[in-house]
């Protein structure tokens, strides 16, 4: 077929040029962008010492350097809310000790912004910060910093630091006078590290340290800093030359790709950093990028009544293949008189409200045009979770309307579709199957930081009946050195997550992540359960049942979960080891607002011991995340080992984020400075919360924008 | 066929891989087709087929005949030809063969979709259509929506200035270019937003060509209706 021969424009560009030139001179710059430099530390900053600055909100800067070969430093940083700034660091300090040689340190740090910057005025940004506050103290030290910009170029900052920032020019603790107890500070030898020092905090000497820079180009920023760190342990453990506490730096930006920074510290060591920063708030394509929608139709000339009650094959097969044009399966339909009701599954859009447009859509397009209301059912693993009635004189009269998306919701009739009618058609499932690569990372082993396994995975599914379940996996390593760690367990819990690198270095050529059958059911409004039995996750085999409370119209929700399961064993196919147990949690979700949301599991945990986790989890409305945990058990410290108790940080990217085509995957990642027994969960799938977010409130009002689009 | 018909392009090597190592990170899934061969699935694992594009569905309105448009990217600097898709409600809907759609009312854009990555949901253009008809300058109130980066609708208002601007020659494709009377429009931001400008060229009590400004990720589109 041949098409119409289509014009170009680009012959006429002079005219077209000439034509808009008026145009081109009315439209204004950009704001100039007013970027933070980061110091060694990940944080805004100078050289080494901090400013008073925060990073954008919401924004992620990643950095490393390397200081002479001899320190090297990784750090990411999150400005957890406008003025909170928090950081993981992984450093490594080559020959630190005479016996164990180079020693590898994991540290947190957090900022505060107490006062933030007037720009008319005099009132500078006024920050405390805590460094290294949890680790084993190597970086520990305290700051209280005011910077203040006095030109588009230039800012300079004042502080006072106090222990590793207090080491250089100190003079008595000024705290002093409210109390001795603030004039001597202790030594850390000996701790595990992850407790908090909070009796050190502010104590001992203190020391003031200056900053400046200057934006001197676009692209170049330089710095000059008196530093109050005295290098101490550098000096006396890795003969570090402090000569001068002047330090001085350059930073190059390249656009998009990042900042390569170039600094001298205390007149004898030359430091190399690179860092970006990025902005979950800045996806590929804000809007999303996918292909428009179908219109709103007035529908077909056929009588209502030749729809129903039991629709003829034709017509549904026809609506069928327009929603799956759509990334929508259709479950069921029934008209009855002027009111349709459909069940549907979103197999593609990760807002759920897009789903719920399109699909009324289609309808308006396939129904009788006296069908006047929808009444749309969303499934997520066979079960219905919420009901969207949605009338075609509305459809029809907002599909263009000024701020229509939000007029559109409330007009719907959003319900619980627990208990509602929920038409079913034979199921229409076939057995689904995918091949896929995967890497799995394994972190911060001593004698490498970072190691991967990459392979193939096959992936199989089958819903023989409503809500139940069958699917497995088995994964082929094709290329990978997980299995290199020679670090063993020495821990003295039961090895519920610690044996880890046996695991890595038993398995089999072919191992088996998964192989569960899972059962989902609606038990009552409000309510929903899972019942999972099988090989549960790679370590753990056994029975994992559910239940989840999430009422519709509360930012709360309550699940409990109770787990039999038994040790499996290294090689990953179907055999186990002697270690079971019974473990379940209690949790409570809160949807703080703002995308916070918090979540506490209290419960028994893999090694018999009680606790309870903390997670908060900063949730962008296009679905990135970013949280921290941590989980305290009847575990001592002592007996828990190095770390003193277990936690992280956690990261989720959906695919969408990166290239803007609609999809439900996503990538995620737990980063724990070490993995130990104590405070360890099951990792069972298709924990409820997360499985139904999505499809439930608020979420669905939340990302109603997407309605028409 | 259509290369001048598309508006979305290929996608880099090195996003490319920084998705497909996302995923492999992930060991995620959602649910799949049944699907022949390791790299037919490996490709639809990774980047599965676009959907609702209904290639078929603009080759039939092309051969038809049906109006056409002719959008090009300013800022962008790709142009593309589109086909009336559909009119309802004084809206006329235009698409491209890949599906990228835009709707104007009397000429005007009043949304967009698939277009960059960056649409205009909807707008308001207040009486700007009234007053570029009759030649006339005036001010007008213009509301628009568009989708954040946490896709939240955000809405903005802005007061917008019109003035005539004399007759310019309108190149056309086919034939001699056209004389047209020129109306531009200045736009300020009521709060939060960026000033911006349109262009209007009335012929004949119609609309003939427009520059817009669709959003700041997108830039200006001008749209030609195809005498």
């Amino acid at each position: 077929m041949v098409l119409p021969r289509v014009f170009s424009l680009s012959g006429r560009r002079g005219a077209i040029a000439s034509l808009l030139g008026g145009i081109a001179t009315t439209t204004l710059p950009a704001h100039a962008q007013e970027s933070t430099g980061l110091s060694h530390y990940g944080l805004p900053g100078y050289v080494e010492m901090p400013s008073a600055y925060a990073l954008p909100d919401g924004a992620l800067a990643f950095s490393i350097n390397d200081h002479g070969g001899d320190v090297r430093r990784g750090t990411i940083a999150f400005q957890i809310t406008p003025r909170l700034t928090g950081t993981f660091r992984y450093s490594w300090f080559k020959d630190y000790s005479a016996t164990e040689g180079s020693r590898y340190d994991r540290s947190f740090d957090l900022r505060y912004q107490l006062l933030t910057e007037d720009p008319q005025g005099w009132r500078p940004a006024l920050a405390i910060g805590l460094q290294d506050f949890g680790g084993t103290g190597l970086f520990e030290g305290e700051y209280l910093v005011a910077s203040k910009r006095f030109s588009p170029s230039v800012t300079a900052s004042v502080g006072i630091g106090w222990g590793r920032l207090g080491s250089y020019g100190e003079f008595s603790n000024p705290l002093g006078v409210f109390s001795d107890r603030f004039k001597t500070r202790l030594g850390r030898d000996g701790s595990p590290g992850g407790d908090l020092n909070v009796d050190h905090f502010f104590r001992g000497d203190a020391a003031l340290f200056f900053g400046l820079d200057w934006q001197a180009t676009e692209r170049l920023r330089l710095s000059v800093e008196y530093s109050s760190d005295g290098m101490d342990l550098e000096s006396s453990r890795m003969g570090f030359d402090h000569k001068t506490p002047i330090n001085i730096g350059a930073q190059y930006r390249f656009g998009e790709a990042g900042t390569l920074g170039l600094a001298l510290l205390n007149g004898s060591a030359a430091a190399l950093s690179y860092s970006f920063i990025l902005d979950p708030r800045e996806p590929v394509a804000p809007s999303g990028a996918e292909a428009g929608p179908p219109p709103v139709a007035p529908g077909g000339a056929a009588a209502a009544a030749s729809w129903g009650p039991v629709p003829d094959e034709a017509r549904v097969a026809a609506l069928r293949a327009g929603l799956k044009d759509q990334g929508i399966r259709l479950d069921g339909i029934r008209v009855e008189g002027a009111a349709a009701t459909v069940s549907v599954s979103n197999e593609r859009w990760p807002a759920a409200a897009e789903a719920y447009g399109r699909t009324a859509r289609v309808l308006s397009a396939h129904l009788p045009a006296q069908v006047r209301s929808f009444r749309i059912v969303s499934h997520v693993k066979g079960v219905p979770v919420t009901s969207v009635t949605l009338t075609r004189a509305d459809l029809e009269a907002l599909e263009y309307a000024t701020d229509g998306a939000r007029l559109s919701r409330e007009r719907a009739v959003v319900r619980d579709a627990a208990g509602l009618p929920d038409p079913r058609l034979n199921p229409d499932r076939s057995f689904d199957v995918k091949l896929r690569p995967y890497v799995t990372p394994a972190f911060f082993d001593p004698d490498a930081p970072l190691r991967l396994d990459a392979g193939a995975e096959a992936r199989a599914e089958w819903s023989p009946v409503r809500g139940l379940y069958l699917s497995g996996a088995v994964r082929g390593k094709v290329v990978g050195n997980t299995d290199a760690s020679s670090r063993d367990s020495n821990s003295g819990l039961p090895h519920v997550r610690s044996d880890g690198p046996l695991y890595d270095r038993e398995s089999s050529d072919l191992y088996i992540p998964y192989v569960t059958a899972e059962w989902f059911a609606r038990p009552g409004t409000d309510l929903y359960s899972r019942v999972s039995f099988g090989l549960l996750e790679r370590m753990y085999g056994g029975v994992s049942g559910e239940v989840l409370w999430a009422p519709a119209d509360r930012r709360y929700a309550v699940g409990a979960e109770l787990n039999y399961v038994k040790q499996r064993d290294y090689e990953g196919e179907f055999g186990f080891l002697d270690y079971d147990v019974v473990t379940g949690h209690v949790s409570g979700y809160y949807d703080i607002g703002g995308g916070y949301n918090a979540q506490v599991d209290i419960g028994r945990y893999l090694a018999g011991d009680w606790g309870s986790t903390f997670t908060l989890t900063r949730r962008f409305g296009n679905g990135f995340e970013v949280g921290a945990f941590f989980t305290l058990t009847d575990v001592s410290f002592e007996d828990f080992g190095e770390g003193s108790f277990d936690k992280g940080v956690t990261f989720r990217i959906p695919l969408t984020w990166l290239t803007g085509q609609p999809s439900q995957e996503s990538g995620g990642l737990t980063l724990r400075p070490i993995q130990r027994d104590g405070g360890a969960r099951l990792s069972v799938r298709n924990r409820l919360y997360d499985l139904t977010r999505s499809e439930r409130e608020p979420e669905l009002t939340d990302q109603w924008g997407s309605f028409w689009r | 066929m259509g290369e001048l018909l598309a508006m979305t392009g290929g996608r880099s090597y090195g996003r490319a891989a920084l998705i497909l190592a996302l995923l492999a990170l992930a060991g995620c899934g959602a649910a799949g087709k049944v699907v022949s061969g390791p790299k037919a699935a490996a490709e639809k694992a990774i980047l599965p087929d676009p959907l609702g594009v209904d290639q078929a569905g603009a080759e039939r309105l092309i051969r038809s005949g049906a109006p056409s448009i002719a959008v090009s990217m300013l800022d962008r600097g790709d142009g593309v030809l589109m086909v009336r898709a559909g009119e309802r409600a004084g809206v006329t809907r235009w698409r491209s063969i890949d599906n990228v759609q835009l709707y104007t009312r009397g000429g005007l854009l009043v949304g967009t979709r698939g277009l960059g990555g960056d649409d205009l949901m909807t707008a308001d253009p207040g009486g700007v259509l009234a007053l570029a008809l009759a030649g006339q300058g005036g001010q007008v109130t213009r509301v628009e929506t568009r989708l954040d980066g946490d896709r939240r609708t955000e809405l903005r208002r802005f007061t917008c200035t019109l003035t005539p601007d004399g007759t310019d020659n309108v190149p056309v494709p086919r034939g001699p270019a056209l004389t047209a009377t020129r109306l531009n429009e200045v736009c300020r931001p009521q709060g939060k937003g960026r000033a911006f400008a349109n262009s209007y060229w009335i012929r004949e009590g119609r609309v003939l060509q427009t520059v817009q400004h669709v959003s700041d990720g997108v830039g200006r589109v001008k749209i030609l209706y195809i005498p």
